[in-house]
């Protein structure tokens, strides 16, 4: 049997599940919470499976992307 | 204006008397009063709508633990907003028993997600990898679907020939 969570403190639910400003991680707590009723209730190895996923979509979101620069081919006459 | 019913301001409509204004106000009237009690008639159905009294019908996914015998009844739950706009991303959880005291969802239906199943469901906030769990039923509702007021909605729903009939608990 998985071990639960164990001291995890319960945060607050956010008012507006679909607001663009909360974060990928505040969604999922807020989605888990919702389902389990309790986090604490929460697998702790699949909550930071999920949890991990979570922030990788905050980071993806965040980090600006990067720029490529166009790859100019240079002629050389040869011979 | 007091003295017009609505009934003759809908046969009447508009005064045709260019000249008289009394007819013009009375019209004004006419149209104030339809303006009002449309007014009302939109009210008590908002009203009656969030106790129940109007029903919808919507085909909805469905997660069924077991068998569910033809008109038993079950307490179902229904995930919120956070997995999308009710009632176009409406699932049911249908789980044995009428389990209408906590929001939490049916225990075997969140341990029998496998990992990618969870990280889709609670981290990415859609059903498309868990909804091979759910069959699509016409569901009628007796209560407001589209509702924002809490993270997960609880229905006592009965099982019927043709799909279900869901009754708001909360």
């Amino acid at each position: 049997m998985p071990s639960k969570l164990a001291g995890f403190k319960p945060e607050s639910t956010p008012q507006d599940a679909n607001s663009s400003e909360l974060s990928n991680v505040e969604k999922y707590k807020m989605r888990v919470k919702s389902a389990y009723g309790d986090l604490s209730a929460v697998p702790a190895k699949r909550y930071k499976q999920g949890l991990a996923v979570a922030q990788g979509l905050d980071a993806k979101r965040t980090t600006p992307k990067r720029k490529t620069r166009k790859r100019t081919v240079v002629k050389t006459s040869g011979k | 204006m007091s003295k017009l019913p609505v009934s003759e301001c809908i046969l009447l409509g508009m005064p045709n008397s260019k000249d008289d204004w009394k007819s013009t106000a009375g019209g004004m009237g006419c149209l104030f009063l339809l303006f009002v009690v449309g007014w009302l008639a939109y009210g008590a159905y908002g009203l009656l709508d969030e106790s129940g009294w109007i029903q919808h019908s919507h085909d909805t996914p469905v997660w069924i633990e077991g068998e569910w015998l033809t008109s038993e009844y079950r307490g179902c739950k229904m995930p919120g907003r956070a997995w999308g706009e009710l009632p176009t991303y409406a699932h049911l959880l249908c789980g044995k028993g009428l389990q209408n005291i906590d929001d939490a969802w049916p225990a075997p239906f969140r341990n029998g997600l496998s990992p990618e199943e969870y990280v889709g469901v609670f981290s990415k906030g859609h059903w498309d990898t868990a909804e091979h769990y759910f069959h699509v039923l016409p569901v009628r509702y007796w209560g407001k679907i589209n509702r924002l007021d809490r993270d997960t909605f609880s229905w006592s729903c009965q099982k019927q020939e043709s799909g279900l009939v869901c009754y708001a608990v909360n």
